[in-house]
């Protein structure tokens, strides 16, 4: 036993300084270092970076972001960074005005279709809501008609007359009996008077139920409210370079691959195109937002065979008609792709 | 001990270093495989050398045995010195049968077992003297990788909670806790291979041996039961 283990013991020291010396520190790999410079930006960065105008030269700084606070502008209509100012509705006011100019035509509708064939000279019952005959109120229409042509003669004559049926009719109703008084007084007096109150009188509230939405179109076009903040704030510095979309503006090579196996998978050469290993095709076509094929594929490069072409464009429509997958929120990039169909290439 | 070798990216990644770095447990477990491996081959070296000795030591005494040497005289000279394998067996029945035939025996059939009884137990003796350590080697053999395993596993632990520790997945900060865990599982598989290798070769040898040994017994038994018959007989044709 002692022969064994001496033996043992002297193999294991022999093999464990040989291991030691040749199985040592094992040469460490010589890495190339390719360095990338990498720095950290912020979310807010990103989107500065990205976000601009699409046409605007390359600067070396990017255009800071407009301050997020709107500056109250006075005369300013509508807000947002135009450069004009739009025809936007104003904000509608509070206060009782607008009310007061409607009110007068409102009025008129209702009595109108009363038809009194008796002429009242009574200027008095304009703003009167009183329970009376609508007879009374109805006879306010009625001099405007006749005062339109507004034969002056004819309305001397008629006076008298309009003046003693005025006081008859007061007899039935209670109320209004003082109040014809007055106008019988009037109408002792010369009758052009008589009849130019009311032709006077009359004239603006015609005129205003014609024309009530032109008083409102004028109101809103002298309104001298204060406008809802913002408005006419422009930047003096252009847009940076960028995509007005999104900002993520590349597709990484995993979802490239993505979309040429599935188009991959659509696609089947005719049997009958001899050679189709050398010919080439190159498919455009739009998407939209969901991913559905929008219009149609447009052959951007034929590959001379148009047979050929036609299997691209049909792999194209039957992936669409299977739902093609793509890559979520990066619309920009998808919304407009080209395809380069070859045969070597697709098929693996 | 890990967290210094992971503070430093370059650590000293020869086996002795990475041996030195590792913890205690690991260091046992390596330290032991390293003892289990040293006597392993120390019972193989002996068990090789027992064997081809053994090997001889029946081509001799069978070419002795056949010459055609009275049975007497051979056992005078062994049982003068120390006996091993057929030679012990031989010593074996010859003392049961002189003791037997000194003392006047009676009934041959008794005498035979008795023999038979003697040289079972001396081939046991020496079946067992054969086969004895070798069961070291079968435990070594398939216990040395989960020994070596359980090395590994706890060292790549106590490295992953100094990773966690020092807040840093760089690969020159991981590999060498992970490098040194793993040479825990390397000694293991070097102790367990050699191992295994020699219990199955030295088995299959010491069950040759036992074969040779075995014939033996029966044909010397069968010698030795045509003697008794043959004295039973002379006895009888005396006593007539």
């Amino acid at each position: 036993m002692k022969a064994g283990l001496s033996t043992s013991l002297i193999l294991h020291a022999g093999l464990l300084a040989f291991g030691l010396v040749s199985l040592g520190a094992p040469k460490p790999f010589e890495v190339l270092e390719d360095s990338i410079p990498v720095s950290t930006i912020t979310e807010t960065e990103l989107a500065q970076l990205v976000q601009g105008d699409k046409k605007a030269p390359v600067a070396e700084t990017p255009a800071p972001k407009p301050t997020i606070r709107p500056d109250t502008v006075p005369d300013a209509v509508n807000t947002g960074d135009n450069s004009a100012d739009l025809d936007n509705a104003p904000t509608p006011d509070p206060r009782p005005r607008e009310i007061e100019a409607s009110a007068a035509p409102k009025a008129e509708p209702d009595p109108a279709p009363v038809p009194v064939p008796t002429p009242d000279p009574q200027p008095q019952p304009q703003a009167r809501p009183e329970p009376v005959p609508a007879t009374e109120l109805a006879s306010e229409p009625a001099p405007r008609q006749e005062v339109r042509p507004d034969p002056v003669k004819e309305a001397v004559e008629e006076a008298p007359k309009e003046s003693e049926t005025a006081l008859k009719l007061p007899e039935t109703a209670p109320r209004p009996t003082p109040r014809p008084t007055p106008p019988a007084q009037t109408a002792k007096a010369p009758d052009r008077k008589d009849s130019d109150k009311p032709a006077q009188k009359p004239k603006p509230a015609t005129q205003s139920s014609e024309l009530a939405s032109l008083d409102d179109e004028v109101k809103a076009l002298i309104n001298q409210e204060k406008a809802s903040g913002g408005g006419q704030k422009k930047q003096s510095e252009p847009a940076a370079a960028g995509n007005d979309r999104t900002n993520a503006p590349k597709l990484t090579r995993a979802e490239m691959d993505v979309l040429r196996e599935q188009l991959g998978g659509c696609w089947s050469i005719d049997a009958g195109i001899s050679d189709p290993d050398k010919l080439k095709v190159s498919v455009k076509f739009n998407l939209d937002e969901n991913g559905r094929l929008d219009g149609m594929p447009e052959i951007l490069r034929s590959s001379g065979n148009a047979q050929f072409d036609r299997t691209a464009v049909r792999a194209i429509q039957k992936c669409d008609m299977r739902g093609l997958a793509v890559p979520p929120g990066k619309y920009e990039t998808w919304r407009e792709v080209i395809v380069n169909f070859d045969p070597a290439d697709m098929f693996y | 001990m890990e967290q210094m070798a992971l503070a430093a990216p370059h650590a000293d990644v020869s086996i002795w270093g990475l041996f030195m770095q590792a913890g205690w447990v690991v260091k046992l477990v390596m330290i032991g495989l390293l003892v289990a491996s040293v006597w392993t081959w120390a019972i193989i070296v002996d068990k090789m050398i027992a064997f081809s000795r053994m090997r001889l030591a029946l081509n001799r005494f069978e070419e002795i045995f056949w010459s055609g040497q009275s049975l007497e005289e051979l056992y005078k000279t062994l049982s003068e010195r120390k006996t091993t394998g057929m030679g012990a067996i031989f010593v074996a029945a010859m003392r049961e049968w002189k003791k037997s035939f000194e003392k006047g025996a009676r009934s041959p059939m008794a005498l035979q077992t008795r023999i038979d009884k003697a040289m079972d137990l001396a081939l046991g003796r020496e079946m067992e003297r054969l086969e004895s350590r070798l069961g070291f080697l079968a435990t070594v053999g398939s216990a040395g990788p989960f020994i070596g395993l359980f090395g590994t596993v706890v060292g790549i632990m106590t490295s992953f909670q100094a990773i966690a520790g020092s807040k840093s997945t760089n690969l020159a900060v991981v590999a060498p806790g992970i490098a040194e865990a793993l040479l825990a599982t390397a000694m293991g598989l070097l102790a367990a291979i050699p191992a295994v290798v020699a219990y199955n070769k030295l088995t299959s040898d010491a069950g040759k041996l036992g074969t040779r040994m075995e014939g033996f017994a029966d044909e010397f038994s069968a010698i030795l039961s045509r003697q008794i018959d043959e004295r039973s007989h002379v006895r009888a044709q005396a006593a007539e």
